[in-house]
């Protein structure tokens, strides 16, 4: 569909700033793809996006991955918690 | 005497263009003979002798490895997903509740092979009655349903079928899983895939997310039974032999309608994405002075697609034929859904079964579009050949790995037959026959005859 058209000039900008919004909504990684995106410009705006974009990603990530760290470890100590958050239950723990 | 001539400029032409070719991102200059070259084939001014012949083989073989390539990835990752998640589950049989005959052991090979036709026609007719709704809903204007299905079947395969597989390998990785770390993943993960693929994004990203589309699309129908699935197979490549290359039929008259409104018809195709840009042609005719008067009006469109100039009508469509094919799956998925979880459905009155609807399908194509300046000189493949053949792939990958070696190579070799004939026609073919057959082919002797054979040997310490 669309995506095999490289995008106009004028409409780089506003594209960057949809993306931007859209992830404000808790969706960090749409970010990271609008960074692949437009990695390469020059737009002074739109590096800003880019920039910011990228370090609201890699903030999520860590928050991510330091959330993900103390339920894998503290899962069993927590009991009932612990297994109603649990999505996969891994055979053979206490 | 001119032919001399005309050898002589084309081989300088082909260094200069060998020489080139190598920087896509470049303007290069080199394209226009490329242009000039199989503008005049398609004009007919030149016969395609055998100069030319040479020439547009060479193109293709070197776009060959584009289109291998995903292919190779897709049906790799099928097998290792399959091989790890999925094949020490018991066969759930999701499908039987849809599927008209139940396929067990208990009954007679002719029984079950009959049954296993039943559904397979069932589900080809299905495919037609919805791809005769989809082009119907097309010309009546109402493209903007078809888009919103896209969307939001793309949305639910990525959310859905992607959370279902990660939960599949996480339990047979014997790791643990928290629903909010889940959750937030998977949805950022389908949120993004799915503006990438409908909207804009990286060409990387978009082509990494349709190949991890069609891997779950094959994963998950890779549960059909047996029978079916091979019946379904064949009636498939013969179905898209049909459509593709009949000269009548829904095809030009879909076809028709998007070149009247000037919009792509909304799809999923694989596309590798070469861009090259190039001046345009000195040498046109007055068809083509037309249609860049009728681009230049159309120039606040942002796609180039509507750009189409009447000489690469038949490729334009081609095209627009290849975005079809795929799209219907996801229309397909979410009926999928629907019965699943409404599971009061009546499914013996309608036959609304699996609906694995392909529309006009699997067509590779070329799209040559000279009249833009942007040009896509990509092979184009639709995502309906990628899941159809990982779908073989992983038939063969729950057996043994001589078996899919087999098949991947049997499928590959499909594929660059397939890409041959695409540079000799110069039409747009059916990705899915050549390949499916001899996927077949290879599934049955390797698994009836060299498997056997191997564990023979490799009890008496044989190694061949």
């Amino acid at each position: 569909m669309d995506p095999t058209i490289p995008l106009k000039e004028e409409e780089k900008e506003s594209v960057c700033k949809k993306m931007w919004i859209i992830g404000f909504f808790g969706l960090p990684f749409v970010w990271f793809t609008m960074a692949c995106y437009f990695w390469k410009e020059k737009h002074p705006k739109i590096r800003f996006y880019v920039f910011w974009g990228l370090v609201g990603f890699f903030t999520e990530l860590l928050i991510l991955v330091f959330w993900m760290g103390i339920f894998v470890s503290k899962r069993d100590s927590w009991g009932e918690t612990g297994e109603s958050l649990s999505a996969v239950l891994p055979v053979g723990t206490q | 005497m001119s032919s001399q001539n005309e050898i002589e400029e084309k081989k300088k032409k082909k260094k200069k263009r060998n020489n080139k070719k190598q920087n896509h991102k470049q303007k290069n200059k080199t394209k226009d003979v490329e242009f000039n070259t199989r503008y005049e084939i398609q004009e007919g001014k030149r016969d395609p002798g055998k100069e030319d012949l040479d020439y547009i083989v060479a193109v293709y073989t070197k776009q060959l490895r584009k289109v291998l390539i995903p292919v190779a990835v897709t049906m790799l990752l099928v097998v290792l997903v399959i091989r790890t998640a999925y094949k020490d589950k018991p066969e759930e049989g999701a499908f039987n509740d849809i599927m008209v005959y139940n396929e067990s052991d208990e009954d007679s090979a002719g029984f079950r092979f009959g049954g296993a036709l039943l559904n397979a026609v069932i589900v080809i007719a299905v495919i037609l009655v919805v791809t005769l709704i989809m082009v119907c809903l097309y010309m009546k204007g109402f493209d903007w349903i078809l888009v919103g299905w896209v969307i939001f079947s793309v949305f639910i395969i990525l959310t859905f079928y992607g959370l279902l597989t990660w939960l599949e390998i996480f339990q047979y990785l014997n790791k643990s899983l928290d629903w909010i770390s889940a959750l937030i993943v998977i949805i950022n993960f389908g949120v993004a895939g799915t503006i990438t693929i409908t909207w804009k994004g990286a060409k990387i990203v978009n082509q990494i997310y349709l190949i991890i589309i069609s891997v779950l699309f094959a994963a998950i129908l890779s549960t059909l039974p047996e029978y079916t699935t091979w019946i379904l197979l064949v009636l498939l490549a013969i179905y898209d032999l049909v459509v593709v290359l009949s000269p009548k039929g829904p095809l030009k008259m879909l076809v028709e309608t998007a070149e009247k409104k000037g919009k792509p018809i909304p799809g999923l195709i694989y596309s590798s994405m070469v861009w090259f840009m190039s001046k345009l042609e000195k040498n046109k005719t007055k068809k083509k002075r037309k249609n860049e008067k009728k681009n230049e009006k159309k120039k606040t469109s942002s796609s180039s697609e509507s750009n189409t100039s009447e000489s690469d009508h038949f490729l334009q469509n081609n095209k627009i034929l290849n975005s079809n094919s795929s799209e219907s799956e996801e229309n397909l998925i979410k009926d999928n859904h629907e019965i699943d979880k409404e599971e009061s459905e009546e499914n013996e009155k309608t036959p609304t079964k699996i609906k694995i609807s392909k529309k006009k399908t699997k067509k590779k194509k070329k799209k040559d579009d000279n009249s833009s300046a942007l040009l896509d000189h990509s092979p184009k493949l639709g995502l309906g050949d990628f899941i159809f053949y990982s779908l073989l792939i992983s038939k063969a990958a729950y057996q043994d790995y001589t078996t899919v070696f087999t098949c991947f190579v049997a499928i590959l070799m499909g594929l660059s037959l397939t890409l041959f004939f695409l540079a000799l026609l110069q039409k747009a073919l059916p990705a899915l026959p050549l390949s499916i057959f001899f996927g077949i082919i290879f599934f049955f002797i390797t698994s009836n005859v060299l498997v056997p054979m191997n564990s023979l040997l490799f009890q008496d310490h044989v190694f061949l």
